[in-house]
């Protein structure tokens, strides 16, 4: 697999080798032409001492060399002139040159011809050739004879340029190798430390599996394009924490609430088949109670799981809230005085809307049957009801003795309860996620909040248009 | 053995308390954890089946009262919560057992027997007095190699009083461990008990086991 760092690695070795290979010969390209110039110059130096020593004398050419200055054109030496007075009419040639010729080329007097060449000795050699007009001796200015124009060829070997030239060359080569070197060892290390934090990333996320989701990115000291990722990893792992979490209570309760009526159900036929004579003449009835109490669980999260996945499909039709609402309160009347509690039902009587009749009453039952199970004995649930425009709103209110702020987002739970110590009460904690799932299919809101002191209201309202769906899903 | 059920599921408290009785217990029931354990503080119990969701109080909390209070009677956890730190919370905050819902009622009689032979100190089944031999897994008696058949409280009274051999049984401690303490039984019913053993168990041998110790109990002994 192509990692990061390698294709990094590879990509920056390339350009820097690239570029070391380019600054080489961009740095052997500009000395050569330094050099070159050097020599250039050299030679259009000669070429101008050489024209400026010679004179016309009447009509014939003459050259007025020192000693000294011929030295450096005698036989064995480096430096090589020859002088025509006309193309074919060689006037004078150093002895450097032992007889023989030097090519007739040239350029203007400002501007020589130079070249590269192979002198007669067979050695390379640079020439610089120009045609000039030498000066005329006073003799002749006052005779007034014409001028005579000449070439003038000026040669150098070039050994010295070539060997500074090629020693140049190594230098480049062998510190453009160990750039090169340093380059290949240095960058892969560079890489790998700062890159460190993203290889450390992938090794934690790597790591993360469905048993380690506590596992949080560390925030601190994190490059600026890390963090936001890793702030934003930890988050969805808090999420995931928190949804796994969710399931694995979900399926825990699930198979808490079904063990103690299979318990119940097994104990018994146990108990029927070893004792016979222990069998209580209304087992039956206690086995289909069992029966139902499971099916209504299984009920409940059927349409649990229908309503989260968006497969309740509420009908809609004209619904008059207020006797709808009596019947609901008149079903918990006798549960309510049992507790000592009293229920008190103030609903707007012309209060109508467009919604699901069962789904409604499943709601209210719910609130109801919650409102009238927990309320401290004694005390009074408020239901009250109204409806304009469309919109239904319907609030219950109960004192509640237990209950914290902090517990209110946990109502709607699947199998919430606000206590371990609880009893098997035929409440498995699924009413109100059922009622609330309902309401959403309602295009309804269900919140709980205090309306006071320990009293909590538990409030239904319209948020959209009701849903003018076809049935799908029977209570 | 006396036992106490706190179970608030009232279907599952009768099937275990009637289980229990018919195998010989006295059984004392209670449906939440306040009740639960001031039944458990009150009475000296040999062993107590406790679920963990009550209502009032919940059975763990139940179980660290008792702790707290000094009260070592075996407690056997009964619920529906069945992961291993569920197990292990239970464990370590007291309980001596732990049976997950739902069970097999002869695995709970089991466990309860078990839990009542360490509240004797003893792991041992098969208890002996003389030629007298009280087999408590098997629940069955032999004297001189010949089985006796005992009725259910008979036999729970014998190996009672043969738990605690060598030593004196006040009739009042028979009365709270086999008869539970419930006030219907006749004023005589432990005397016609250990009449009633008396004599089932001498059919074999004639020479008497269950000695009574005037103004103080009864005694299983050799001589």
């Amino acid at each position: 697999m192509k990692t990061i760092r390698q294709q990094l690695t590879r990509k920056l070795l390339l350009t820097l080798g690239l570029l070391i290979l380019g600054g080489g010969f961009g740095v052997y390209a500009w000395a050569r032409t330094v050099l070159l110039n050097q020599s250039d110059a050299a030679l259009r130096a000669k070429a101008q001492a050489i024209s400026s020593l010679t004179e016309q004398k009447g009509p014939r050419l003459k050259i007025e060399f020192s000693d000294d200055y011929m030295r450096g054109f005698q036989q064995g030496a480096h430096d090589y002139f020859e002088i025509w007075q006309a193309p074919d009419k060689p006037l004078e040639r150093s002895p450097s040159l032992r007889g023989a010729h030097l090519p007739n080329r040239h350029g203007p007097p400002d501007a020589p011809l130079i070249w590269n060449l192979t002198l007669p000795n067979g050695e390379p050699g640079r020439a610089a050739g120009i045609a000039f007009r030498p000066q005329q001796s006073q003799d002749n200015r006052h005779r007034n004879i014409p001028p005579i124009d000449a070439i003038l060829v000026v040669a150098s070997e070039r050994h010295d340029l070539d060997r500074t030239l090629v020693i140049f060359q190594m230098v480049l080569a062998g510190g453009g190798l160990l750039l090169l070197a340093a380059t290949i060892g240095i960058v892969p290390r560079v890489l790998s430390r700062e890159l460190a934090p993203l290889r450390q990333l992938a090794d934690e996320t790597a790591r993360i599996n469905a048993t380690s989701l506590s596992a949080r990115f560390p925030a601190e000291g994190l490059p600026g394009e890390l963090a936001p990722i890793t702030a934003r990893l930890n988050e969805l792992l808090e999420r995931l924490e928190d949804s796994f979490a969710r399931e694995r209570r979900f399926s825990s309760d699930v198979a808490h609430e079904f063990r103690t009526p299979v318990a119940e159900l097994r104990g018994m036929a146990e108990l029927a088949i070893k004792l016979p004579d222990t069998r209580a003449a209304n087992a039956d009835h206690e086995t289909l109670a069992i029966a139902l109490q499971l099916e209504a669980m299984l009920n409940h999260l059927l349409a649990l799981a229908r309503g989260e996945r968006g497969e309740l499909a509420a009908k809609s039709e004209r619904v008059v809230v207020a006797p709808l609402l009596r019947d609901v309160c008149r079903w918990f009347h006798d549960k309510a005085a049992a507790r000592g509690l009293v229920v008190e039902c103030r609903v707007d009587e012309s209060a109508a809307t467009d919604t699901d009749p069962m789904m409604l009453r499943s709601i209210l039952t719910n609130l109801l049957d919650n409102a009238v199970e927990y309320a401290p004995p004694g005390g009074t649930v408020e239901v009250d009801a109204s409806a304009a425009d469309q919109r239904l709103t319907v609030r219950v209110a109960n004192a509640v003795d237990q209950l914290a702020e902090a517990d209110l987002p946990h109502l709607f739970e699947r199998f919430w309860r606000k206590d371990a110590a609880r009893s098997c009460d035929g409440h498995a904690g699924l009413g109100l996620s059922l009622a609330r799932v309902f309401a959403r299919a309602l295009g309804c809101d269900l919140t709980a909040s205090f309306a006071g002191p320990s009293r909590l209201a538990m409030t239904l309202s319209t948020t959209e248009p009701a849903p003018s769906k076809p049935a799908g899903f029977n209570l | 053995m006396r036992i106490l059920v706190v179970e608030d599921s009232s279907r599952l408290r009768q099937v275990v308390s009637t289980w229990l009785r018919r195998n010989g217990f006295a059984v004392d029931v209670s449906a939440d954890g306040e009740e639960g354990l001031w039944l458990a503080e009150t009475n000296d119990y040999d062993a107590i089946v406790l679920d963990i969701m009550l209502p009032k109080l919940d059975g763990l909390a139940l179980l660290q009262r008792l702790r707290k209070l000094g009260r070592q009677t075996h407690v056997l956890l009964l619920t529906a919560k069945d992961t291993v730190a569920d197990r292990v919370n239970g464990l370590e905050l007291g309980a001596d057992d732990y049976l997950v819902k739902p069970f097999a009622i002869e695995e709970l009689l089991a466990r309860v027997r078990a839990l009542c032979r360490r509240a004797y100190g003893s792991k041992e089944s098969r208890l002996a007095v003389a030629d007298l031999e009280v087999d408590t897994a098997a629940r069955k008696v032999t004297r001189a190699g010949k089985p006796i058949t005992l009725q259910p409280r008979e036999y729970s009274l014998l190996e009672y009083l043969a738990r605690r051999q060598g030593h004196i049984v006040t009739r009042a401690e028979i009365e709270e461990h086999i008869y539970g303490g419930a006030t219907e039984f006749a004023s005589n019913a432990v005397d016609s008990a250990i009449c009633s053993l008396r004599q089932k168990i001498s059919e074999g041998n004639p020479a008497a086991l269950i000695h009574t110790r005037r103004g103080l109990g009864y005694e299983l002994a050799a001589e």
